[in-house]
């Protein structure tokens, strides 16, 4: 083997240890950096994507109503289709904004109020939040 | 005379200041006792209201002091009654007040007053009428006996039985009101709103005769 080629072969190697320790020390993110990096991945993101559930923020289940109306107010995904129900009444209307409010007429004693949110027009599936109110007087 | 008078005005002078010193520390008492009597029942009227809830399911082992309900979810509590505060109605078209001896085993019955653990302090206890709700896909109709065969989203199926005095409406799609409407509109695929009234007794069948019925039609999901 010539002189030449023996130093060619050396100084290739040693180039090569040299990048392969720039690659594995310096350029290579530390464990914390890692760590952050592996949180923020599993952190969940709420996005457009993610459907809103229907959510009712007043009455609350169980709740006693000393007067024959009450207000329902909730949140649900824009332009559902919301369709509330109990044995004496039933409305059914579409929210332009996210939150919706109606006043729901009682009648004495137990109510059982569905309320059903069609988010989307291709699913028949809709999302659903059942109360119990109660009006008595006492 | 002069040390008689003085003695005697001393003393006078002394038992009116006292006097005065007295009643002045019992009014300010009073009035303290008066504000911290008012606090307490204000404060106890308030946890009152917080604390009273109303819970509802079906009676059993009624005896002269109280009786068990289960409710809906299989939750069980024992409801203990009071001579003298718990009052008892019945809620029909009217409601009119009752007795403990008209609660009958399996009556659906409202209890309110204080919950203490699955322990309730009856103040009131209201018999009344359970309604379900349920909701599902059409599968068949049965012209015939005016029934519907619904498939819900869990995967039960029920009969509903439409009766003549069932309300039956339908969600107008273009001007999203409701209408009424006839079983012969109703077709498979439609999505139906359902109430019934629950009896205790057991259903093998999940056959039941509406009370109202409401027609989401299969066109709102084509559109």
């Amino acid at each position: 083997m010539k002189k030449e080629t023996t130093l060619a072969i050396v100084f290739g190697v040693l180039m090569g240890l040299i990048v392969a320790v720039i690659l594995i020390f310096i350029l290579r993110p530390s464990g914390e950096d890692r760590v952050a990096q592996s949180d923020s991945v599993l952190t969940p993101k709420s996005g457009e994507a993610n459907i809103m559930p229907l959510d009712i923020s007043e009455p609350s289940d169980r709740e006693i109503n000393l007067t024959d109306t009450i207000k329902i107010s909730g949140k649900a995904k824009k332009n559902s289709l919301i369709v509330i129900e109990s044995a004496i009444s039933e409305e059914v209307l579409t929210n332009k904004e996210e939150s919706f409010s109606i006043n729901f007429p009682l009648a004495f004693g137990e109510n059982l109020i569905t309320i059903r949110a069609y988010v989307d027009k291709t699913q028949t599936v809709p999302q659903i939040k059942t109360l119990r109110v109660y009006y008595l007087k006492e | 005379m002069k040390i008689k008078i003085f003695v005697l005005t001393l003393f006078l002078l002394i038992f009116i200041t006292a006097n005065t010193v007295i009643g002045q520390d019992s009014t300010g008492e009073l009035e303290e006792i008066q504000e911290f009597k008012d606090k307490l029942a204000s404060k106890v009227a308030e946890l009152q209201q917080n604390e009273d809830k109303a819970i509802a399911g079906f009676a059993s082992d009624i005896n002269k002091s109280s009786l068990k309900i289960i409710t809906s979810n299989n939750e069980k509590y024992s409801v203990e009654f009071d001579d003298l505060l718990t009052k008892y109605f019945s809620i029909g078209n009217s409601i009119t007040e009752k007795s403990r001896e008209d609660i009958s085993e399996d009556d659906y019955v409202i209890v309110t007053g204080p919950v203490n653990g699955d322990i309730i302090s009856a103040n009131g206890i209201y018999i009344d009428t359970q309604y379900v709700s349920g909701s599902g896909i059409v599968s068949q109709t049965d012209q015939s006996n005016l029934a519907l065969t619904i498939i819900t989203l869990e995967n039960d199926t029920f009969t509903i039985d439409v009766e003549t005095s069932t309300k039956k409406q339908i969600i107008n799609i273009k001007e999203l009101k409701l209408d009424n409407v006839g079983f012969s509109t109703i077709k498979a695929g439609d999505v139906v709103h359902f109430i019934y009234k629950k009896s205790n007794e057991e259903n093998k069948n999940n056959r039941y005769s509406a009370d109202k019925i409401l027609v989401v039609p299969q066109e709102y999901f084509s559109k």
